[in-house]
């Protein structure tokens, strides 16, 4: 996260941008007020307690707002298990969160329309909370004061959804099916031109159109940096959760790949990172580093499980410990774990192995070499 | 009474205002965990509203030694104080008050003739009121994202957190997030410091759900 705003002038030129915005939320006294934001949270707060998924209209008088300093948790939490609240999709609350009125109407598809319904009611002295899954957007005086860029779920739907972490295997699963993708994958190997060069240094008596197909396995220099960022970019793009601090390390020194935590800091997935294959010098001369099956099956293994009882020790709630392997061999020879002989383990190694989990290895193939 | 007894006493009356403030967002159980979040982003981000008093809690020392957030002993032991006393309840999704004691409660919350105490519930309510717009689950991100924080977890220093004005790098951020609003909108003199750091915690939501 950039928080850099001293001399930052992207972020000055998104202040400029949102000037209008930023007056608008920094002068309404409704907004700013303490009942207000005690009725939001109480709003906010229901959304997250019941679950709630889909979309639905919430009108209070804004004259009502005064009243609302005593609000009482047992009647508000009513609110959203009333049938009348559930099969409704406007409903009228007064200042107890009690249902005054309600519509089933379906709310409009298209945001824009979404968007001149809701002022419009705003207009008409109501306090409008529009809910779409886990967002309020709130209007107030025909103002609108978002938190999700959709007003309508069609719309959200359109947009691409994040995954639960309880997902994690099938986003794996669709990190597997991008790395074929050639932009993707180009990044971890050494390019056309560099092979080119590298066939004449290499004095190799290879035909050049036999020797670029024959080590376009070989990766660039320190690919462990870019595969384990390139992994976990994809999961912050793509998971419901926080990745933690770009690299933990531990008491021992050792550093960890990737760590997940959810929502509440509660619940932490480990994920180490590895490869095999051939990497070139940093000089770019010659092939310096080559890691195979032995690497992984059982030292990588060792190091995870050892990772998982440092934490433990610690304290660490780590739920889940994941090892992945991208394999760029030049040829394909099956996973680097296919078995696994446990009575290698340790008996403290034993004890957290339930927790610890080999994903199928990343085949990353540099099949049009550019 | 010694030292450790008045803060512990002072730490009690900040929990039980806390659970109070969260019945009425409608967070009715509060993890222990985020109760410690709560009370080191009070801390932390005190200085930048109230800039001319010394920090209000001073007497809560965080430590970043692991992954789940700064903690507080003082914290924890005001739990186990508290629930011993019954004034508080454990249940699945956390602690909450035992509002049967009502009186007892009302007694530990009043203020009357307590200027500082006073000071103390009015900016606890203030960031319990920006932190209930995004909900407690989100307590935890603001923590973890928080430059303070992250500047000591990164070192790996098992210190105690220094909140010192000059140390404090979270204050600093925030001073510049507010140049930065001065020198590109026309006019900022209505934003209030209160109303900053509500712009400021939108902003890192918004970079959290990005």
């Amino acid at each position: 996260m950039d928080l850099n705003f001293k001399n930052n002038v992207d972020f000055k030129n998104l202040l400029k941008n949102k000037q209008f915005l930023i007056i608008k939320q920094t002068t309404n006294d409704v907004l700013e007020s303490e009942n207000y934001k005690l009725l939001f949270a109480n709003v906010k707060s229901l959304i997250k307690t019941n679950a709630f998924r889909g979309s639905k209209v919430i009108l209070i008088k804004e004259e009502l707002l005064d009243s609302t300093s005593a609000l009482d948790s047992e009647t508000i939490n009513k609110l959203f298990s009333n049938s009348s609240f559930t099969t409704s999709d406007v409903v009228e609350i007064n200042e107890k969160f009690e249902i005054l009125d309600n519509v089933r109407e379906p709310l409009p598809q298209k945001s824009h329309e979404a968007r001149l319904l809701l002022r419009t009611l705003s207009q008409g002295g109501y306090l409008v909370f529009h809910i779409i899954e886990t967002y309020v957007n709130a209007f107030i005086n025909g103002h609108e004061f978002p938190e999700s860029p959709f007003l309508s779920l069609a719309d959200k739907k359109r947009h691409v959804e994040k995954k639960d972490v309880s997902e994690l295997q099938t986003v794996f699963e669709n990190y597997r099916q991008r790395l074929a993708d050639q932009p993707v994958y180009c990044k971890f190997f050494i390019s056309k031109s560099h092979l080119t060069s590298l066939h004449i240094d290499s004095s190799s008596p290879d035909d050049i159109k036999k020797y670029i197909p024959a080590n376009s396995h070989i990766l660039n220099n320190k690919c462990e940096d870019k595969f384990r960022e390139d992994l976990r970019l994809f999961l912050k793009e793509n998971l419901f959760i926080n990745v933690i601090v770009k690299e933990y390390i531990l008491e021992s020194k050792k550093r960890l790949d990737i760590f997940l935590v959810d929502d509440y800091g509660e619940n932490f997935y480990l994920i180490e990172v590895k490869w095999v294959g051939d990497s070139i010098n940093p000089a770019g001369k010659k092939v310096s580093t080559k890691y195979n099956q032995n690497d992984i099956n059982p030292d990588a293994i060792f190091q995870t499980l050892n990772y998982l009882e440092e934490l433990d020790t610690k304290g660490e709630n780590i739920v889940r410990a994941y090892l992945t392997v991208f394999d760029a061999r030049k040829d394909n020879v099956g996973d680097t774990v296919e078995n696994f002989d446990k009575s290698l383990l340790s008996h403290s190694q034993l004890k957290h192995y339930p927790k610890f989990e080999k994903i199928r290895d990343f085949r990353v193939i540099n099949k049009h070499p550019s | 009474m010694d030292q450790d007894t008045t803060e512990l006493y002072q730490v009690n009356d900040d929990l039980i205002f806390i659970l109070d403030t969260g019945l009425k967002i409608g967070w009715d159980n509060i993890k222990p965990q985020s109760l410690n979040r709560i009370i080191y982003l009070a801390k932390v981000l005190f200085s930048f509203v109230n800039e001319d008093d010394s920090n209000i809690m001073d007497y809560y020392h965080f430590t970043a030694q692991n992954m789940t957030g700064p903690m507080s002993s003082i914290i924890n032991n005001s739990i186990a104080y508290l629930e011993s006393q019954e004034l508080i309840l454990t249940t699945e999704s956390g602690v909450k008050l035992n509002t049967s004691l009502d009186s007892r409660i009302n007694n530990i919350l009043d203020t009357t003739s307590l200027p500082v105490k006073l000071h103390k519930q009015s900016w606890l309510k203030t960031v319990m009121l920006i932190l209930g717009k995004f909900g407690e689950n989100r307590v935890f991100s603001f923590t973890i994202n928080d430059p303070l924080y992250i500047e000591n977890i990164e070192s790996n220093n098992p210190k105690e957190i220094n909140f010192e004005n000059s140390e404090n790098k979270t204050l600093t951020i925030l001073n510049s997030f507010k140049d930065a609003f001065e020198e590109s909108l026309e006019d900022t003199s209505n934003i209030s410091k209160q109303e900053y750091l509500e712009l400021y915690f939108d902003y890192i939501f918004s970079q959290i759900i990005k």
